[in-house]
Formats: C-alpha cells, structure tokens, sequence
C-alpha cells in the first residue's frame, strides 16, 4: 500500500549542546555541523546575505549564538542556538521587523537543513536523488527531491 | 511502475512524504527507514501516515502514463 506521510521537524544535535560558537574542529568533526553551516550559507547565498558569528538586538547589543546569517531584509540577522539537550532554534530581534523577515529567514534555514538531511537519507537508502526548487502562486518556496531506484 | 518517494518541504521546514508504487508492507518499512535515516541526520519527525486510497494509487498510474514532464529551476544543495 503506497502512503503519505506529513511530518513536523525538530533539529537536534546533541555534540553542539556545550558549544558557544560553530567554528574549527567541529565542522569537520561531526557531519551535522557541517550541514548546518551549509544551511545558513544558502540563506546567504539566496538573499545576498553574509555569514556572521553574532547577531544584534534593535539596540545594538549582541545576542550569543553559534553562527548566525545578515541578509539586506534583516540587517541584524538570525543566530542559531542549540539548548542543552541540543534541540536547534533561532534567535533574531523580531522588533520592527513588520514583515516577519527574521522568521522567514528561521524558517528558510530549517527547510535548507532538512533538504541537505534528507537527500542524504534517501541516497542512504540506495535511491538516485533530483532535487528541485519551486515557488508557488502565493510566492512560497517549496523543495522537492525525489527519490528513484 | 518503479518505487520512487517524493519529499516536499515548506518554506518553514514542514515536510510531506509521497511514497508511490510500494508493495504491501515494503510502504510502512520505507517510512520508517526514512524517519531513522533522517534522525541520524539530527531531523527528528513527529506527524501522520495516510494510506492512499484506491482512486489516488489509479490516480497516480494514469500520470505515469502520460510521463507529464515539469519544468523547474534546481536548488543548490
């Protein structure tokens, strides 16, 4: 019987838990770190954005992350965090931001991860995988891979 | 009709898995490989399976035939 499946995402990476940074070492350590790190340059890549290691609040003082993304749509950017159970969330100024861009862009990071995981899921699995980027009428991005012996 | 499993993922992360053509059980076993490859991945998945309905799995066997090529523009990952 062929079936669908709609699944919510968590992103956990427990070797991150202790970390205060994403730098280094651990990038070519633990293969999660590395997928993670790629995410946020697609952001970066996508929106014109830059690769930072802090983001700001809207008075200007800092708010810790492991790694965080500024793009021209939300200049004081969106940072990853990891808690001690290392459950993956974002964090980013949502003052002012009217246009919900810093959850757009947390959004967008998650949707990235989740990609990369899962077109290495589905080569793990011995299928061949295409992968394709669509937008819908409602300007929403959507990715598609497909999965074929 | 080859098995194949089409992944669709939102613009916040919310993922839809379409599996087509898997006989029997082979359906349920695939989902669950896909959720432990996935978790290994540090993606953990909370959600629902549906099983197709009659009229979806003949749905799907007419699109077949019509090998009704969608032109895309590729993601970078």
């Amino acid at each position: 019987m062929s079936e669908i499946s709609s699944y919510e995402t968590k992103i956990s990476i427990p070797s991150l838990a202790q970390r205060r940074k994403l730098e280094g070492a651990i990038i070519d350590q633990e293969p999660r770190a590395a997928l993670l790190k790629r995410s946020l340059e697609l952001i970066a890549e996508d929106h014109e954005g830059t690769i930072t290691s802090q983001v700001k609040d809207c008075d200007g003082k800092t708010i810790p992350c492991l790694l965080g993304v500024s793009t021209p749509q939300c200049p004081k950017g969106v940072g990853v965090v990891v808690d001690k159970n290392g459950k993956v969330s974002f964090v980013y100024d949502a003052y002012g931001d009217d246009l919900e861009w810093g959850r757009k862009i947390a959004g967008e990071i998650s949707a990235n991860y989740n990609a990369i995981a899962t077109q290495m899921a589905l080569q793990a699995m011995n299928f061949e995988v295409t992968t394709q980027n669509y937008r819908t009428s409602h300007g929403q991005r959507l990715i598609q891979l497909e999965g074929s012996v | 009709m080859p098995t194949k499993i089409v992944v669709t993922i939102d613009s916040q992360g919310r993922m839809e898995a379409d599996f087509v053509a898997f006989p029997g059980y082979s359906c349920e076993q695939a989902e669950r490989r896909l959720r432990d490859e996935l978790a290994h991945w540090g993606v953990m998945v909370k959600g629902t399976v549906v099983p197709k309905t009659e009229a979806q799995v003949l749905e799907e066997l007419a699109q077949e035939e019509k090998c009704t090529a969608r032109k895309c523009q590729k993601i970078s990952v």
